[in-house]
């Protein structure tokens, strides 16, 4: 797991509080797990902490539902896992991204939380996919125009092309024209024709 | 704690604590079938200088995080007989194997397969270029050097700053493959993917050898 996660924890046993603030930490000791204080306001407390993962009883009376929750605290991306114990039936989780039980296991606990955080590196990788315009001008470069040539073809200034290139590099972590050549092959941005005799 | 080993462990616990180990062997030209035989006993039998023979080892098995110690203990022919063994096993087996795997494996996949292969064999050409340098213009020096020869106007120094590393687009290769190749995959296609992250690692161990044991110790040699 590359990303170091926020958690906050809402619950009024001190005992299962740091039970879990505990267990956290030894699954990932650069996760960052705190605790809302007795009397504290769940939406000002969440809007000013911004954490990653909330987990909370499902029968917080202030809580709603997990929606209504990131809508109100503007937190679209907030991970809200509900913690039940016996007596809170599944039936209030819905919504909710992910239960952790008062019995489930350590090793129950971690695979739990390293599915939430792979999910959070997914959603970032989905940020590196190519614009409009990157795609265009990969289609260029692998049918072997110049930097100059492509920004007179889009009538943009040469200078622009070369940033757009590096956005692109560093996006897709590519950084041979021929394996650009594989990539917009693969990905239809141009045909074999196109390139047919290019290097 | 990291283990190094000795000239008095067993052979067969080396292969057995790292599989790697068997491309070190070959390139030695050890044969299989040791029994309970030590290194050293292996070594002597095959004619292989068994301090060369352990530090190449034992850098292997850490990576860079321990460096051998470089002396002139090292036998500077017998590093540059590995590594022109493990040259031929590159450019005459390694990476035309993995050529004829990856065209098997895009089988049915035309423009891909193109695209891909045209990558390859610039990639293999780069590779040849490289190694041939060594073998026409390095590897000369070092042994005329050894014999005492110091009339080629050539340094090692020149090797140093100039040597890049070799793996890397293999690995961007091994990257745009796993990351974007969406035709048919299947035992092939993995096998082959498979083939190309150990090769790649195996080429950078190959490349550590150059950097950290030869070109320090032809720098001693040269003083």
């Amino acid at each position: 797991m590359g990303k170091m996660l926020k958690f906050v924890i809402v619950e009024y046993s001190d005992i299962i509080a740091d039970g879990l603030s505990t267990i956290l930490r030894q699954i990932n000791n650069s996760f960052r797990v705190i605790r809302m204080g007795q009397g504290g306001q769940l939406h000002p407390y969440l809007m000013a902490e911004k954490p990653d993962v909330l987990i909370v009883n499902p029968l917080l009376p202030e809580l709603g539902s997990p929606q209504k929750l990131r809508l109100h605290t503007e937190l679209p991306d907030l991970v809200c896992v509900a913690f039940v114990d016996s007596l809170r039936e599944q039936k209030h989780t819905e919504g909710f991204d992910e239960t952790i039980s008062l019995f489930d296991s350590r090793d129950a606990i971690r695979e739990k939380v390293e599915r939430l955080a792979s999910r959070q590196e997914t959603s970032e990788e989905g940020e590196k996919v190519l614009s409009q315009r990157e795609k265009e001008i990969v289609a260029l470069v692998v049918r072997g125009y110049t930097n100059k040539q492509i920004a007179d073809e889009l009538c943009i200034s040469s200078h622009t092309v070369i940033t757009h290139r590096r956005n692109i590099s560093s996006k897709l972590q590519i950084h041979s024209s021929a394996g650009l050549t594989i990539y917009a092959i693969v990905n239809k941005l141009v045909k074999l024709e196109d390139i047919q005799g290019e290097a | 704690m990291m283990i190094q080993y000795g000239p008095h462990d067993k052979m067969c616990d080396l292969i057995c604590e790292d599989h790697f180990m068997l491309f070190v062997l070959s390139r030695f030209g050890i044969p299989m079938g040791f029994g309970d035989s030590d290194i050293e006993e292996i070594c002597k039998r095959n004619g292989v200088d068994v301090k060369t023979f352990l530090a190449i080892v034992n850098m292997n098995l850490h990576g860079e995080g321990t460096l051998p110690k470089v002396d002139k203990g090292l036998n500077p022919e017998a590093i540059v007989k590995y590594l022109h063994n493990s040259h031929d096993y590159f450019l005459d087996y390694r990476l035309p194997s993995i050529r004829a795997r990856l065209l098997e494996a895009m089988d049915g996949e035309k423009d891909v397969a193109v695209v891909v292969m045209r990558y390859f064999d610039e990639y293999v050409a780069e590779v040849r270029n490289h190694m041939d340098y060594e073998e026409k213009v390095v590897f000369p020096y070092i042994r005329a050097l050894v014999q005492g020869d110091s009339g080629i106007d050539y340094h090692i120094s020149i090797f140093r700053k100039q040597h890049s590393d070799i793996e890397s687009r293999l690995t961007e290769l091994r990257d745009i493959l796993v990351k974007y190749y969406t035709g048919k995959t299947g035992n092939v296609f993995n096998a082959v993917l498979f083939d190309i992250f150990t090769c790649a690692d195996d080429l950078r161990q190959h490349n550590m050898v150059e950097d950290c044991l030869l070109v320090p110790l032809i720098e001693l040699l040269e003083k």
